[in-house]
């Protein structure tokens, strides 16, 4: 994987949709992840990162755990069914030595389990197996209302691209079918704090909805309307204009559309359009994606069950890098 | 309006190939032709136009180099588009040296089950003609299996088994709910448990609705660099609408799509 880390500067406030993101000097200067390269290079430095692992029962979930094993990344404990998991991790070469096993009855409880190992610090991390995503979101709704009631559950998918020089959250791509103003600030909340551990601290943001031309021409609108609807947030990004991708990516230069321009962060309408963007890798090869769910205690992560062991490894490299990261950001504040 | 080098190009590939006699609506005479009509506006430029399509003296409108948004608003008017409207987009994938179609990223905002029908009637015929044999359409979701809070999940079940007792033309056979992962990948459709022979060969996506469609389409034009162009079905007549920036070629190619609808419609009448 190509490195690609790079310096930041900071940018000017939020002043509104049609803000120009013009680069400005920051106070200091700071290291920014530029790639899953540069999370691969901080996860290499890291001490194996306690994860449980939810129904991990798959051989290319377990192929992949066995490489974060290897490679002393993770500390796994499998939680689902006793039998089915040892059988699993036998087939795969997995030494039964290496890994604790809790037995969980049911997709739920296990879910249900882990997230309770990761709010109380057993774990630092927790992986999805090979389970339908709607048993972890729930288990993790269930967690973070017990501590915060307006907390949201969002999924980050993070896209590392050759010509882009930074990496790219699109959110929210998996928890939220049509989420309303306030939903989305809170999305975007998720998604800037991840951004910060990725050393950008004053991200572009662009809340994505289609050409208006669509809605002029019935007359029709729809709830996200024409502005976006993330405009009274006052926090430290620059709100680039809604309808600029087109734009933003070819600069006014027709056919030659530069993806160093994409903002590091494009707020999704809803999960329509969140699940074909987030899942555009499987069309476009050179992006590289890790899909996770930030939360007060560690990252979820949330690797597609039709991933294969190379892709959900990248995904354990970058839930490692984040637990450092977070790490490093609370020891230095 | 056909005023920068690019539009003229793609118009004089499609005149000097014989696919279209062209009429042009704009400030200045580009090409010394008889069949010239001068407007300064893009208003009187579109309202001109939608007067000769009207008279049957043109059979095809073709947005130059003016903005699509006000272009169409011109050209709709007060009332729209109405219902039958369908803009249907062409993608050419190099890599795997394959063409096929996505609806529907312009016109309907939220299709109902009844404006999908619309959609998929609408471009079947040009689909026919495209491709040989069975045409493979993915109606997609943004789960793989039904679910009452995601009405995406049960339009695309509907479909589906619309398709299964043969309400569509024989020739086209719907699938869905499908993940865009299982739509693409057969590898992806088997780890999840989808037993899907089309997989990674589908020729047609459905989208849930317009966001998704718009997205889909210009995210794999810009950051997959894969051609992309189009046309709005409307009514008798076809707009060929410039769905820019595109290269010459691409430009052609979507006159060339818009006279494909246009003939395919002539034939069925």
């Amino acid at each position: 994987m190509q490195t690609k880390i790079v310096a930041s500067t900071g940018r000017a406030a939020n002043t509104g949709p049609d803000s120009p993101a013009i680069m400005q000097p920051s106070a200091r200067e700071k290291t920014v992840i530029g790639s899953i390269g540069d999370l691969e290079a901080i996860a290499g430095g890291s001490p194996p990162v306690p994860t449980a692992f939810i129904a991990p029962e798959d051989d290319e979930f377990l192929r992949a755990a066995l490489r974060g094993i290897e490679r002393k990344l993770i500390d796994p404990l499998f939680i689902g069914n006793h039998r089915t998991m040892i059988k699993a991790a036998q087939r795969v070469g997995i030494d039964r030595e290496q890994v604790r096993f809790i037995a969980a009855d049911g997709f739920q409880e296990a879910a249900d389990t882990a997230m309770d190992l990761l709010a109380n610090g057993s774990v630092k991390m927790v992986s999805k197996g090979q389970l339908p995503t709607s048993y972890v979101y729930r288990a993790m709704i269930r967690r973070m209302k017990q501590t915060d009631s307006a907390a949201i559950v969002s999924v980050l998918t993070i896209w590392d691209l050759p010509d882009c020089d930074h990496l790219v959250i699109v959110t929210d791509t998996g928890a939220n079918i049509a989420p309303d103003e306030p939903q989305k600030i809170r999305i975007l909340d998720n998604a800037l704090r991840a951004m910060e551990l990725l050393g950008i601290d004053h991200p572009d943001v662009l809340e994505l909805i289609s050409d208006p031309a669509s809605l002029a021409v019935r007359g029709d609108s729809r709830p996200s309307g024409r502005t976006p609807s993330i405009r009274r947030h006052r926090g430290r990004f620059t709100l680039m204009g809604t309808h600029a991708l087109k734009k933003i990516l070819t600069g006014g230069v027709p056919n030659r559309p530069e993806l160093s321009r994409l903002p590091h962060i494009m707020l999704v309408p809803d999960l329509n359009t969140g699940n074909v963007v987030a899942k555009l890798d499987f069309f476009i090869e050179r992006i590289t994606r890790v899909s996770f769910s930030y939360t007060p205690w560690g990252p979820v992560l949330l690797p597609s069950r039709a991933d294969l062991a190379p892709d959900i490894f990248h995904e354990l490299i970058s839930g490692v890098a984040m637990v450092a990261l977070q790490q490093r950001h609370m020891e230095h504040g | 309006m056909p005023e920068n080098r690019q539009c003229l190009a793609a118009v004089r590939f499609a005149r000097d190939r014989k696919l279209i006699d062209p009429v042009y609506i704009a400030p200045r005479n580009p090409d010394q032709s008889s069949t010239f009509h001068r407007a300064t506006t893009m208003h009187d430029a579109v309202n001109l136009a939608s007067e000769l399509l009207a008279a049957d003296e043109v059979d095809m409108v073709i947005q130059g180099t003016c903005n699509r948004k006000q272009f169409l608003s011109y050209y709709a008017g007060s009332k729209g588009l109405g219902p039958q409207a369908v803009y249907a987009t062409a993608f050419f994938d190099p890599r795997r040296g394959k063409t096929f179609f996505a609806i529907d990223p312009l016109v309907a905002a939220v299709p109902t089950l009844e404006n999908k029908l619309i959609q998929i009637a609408a471009v079947t015929p040009m689909l026919k003609t495209v491709f040989r044999g069975t045409i493979r359409a993915a109606a997609l979701a943004p789960i793989e299996t039904v679910n009452p809070k995601i009405p995406a999940t049960i339009t695309a079940a509907v479909l589906a088994r619309m398709s299964q007792r043969r309400q569509f033309d024989r020739r086209l056979k719907v699938e869905g709910p499908l993940d865009i992962d299982c739509a693409l990948s057969p590898v992806a459709a088997r780890r999840k448990g989808i037993d899907d022979r089309f997989a990674g060969s589908y020729q047609l996506f459905i989208l849930p609705d317009t966001n998704s469609a718009y997205f889909f389409a210009t995210f794999l034009k810009y950051v997959g660099g894969v051609p992309t162009i189009g046309v709005l079905l409307h009514d008798n007549n076809h707009l060929a609408l410039n769905s820019g920036p595109l290269t010459v070629a691409e430009q052609a190619a979507e006159i060339a799509l818009g006279v494909l609808a246009h003939d395919i419609r002539q034939t069925v009448i």
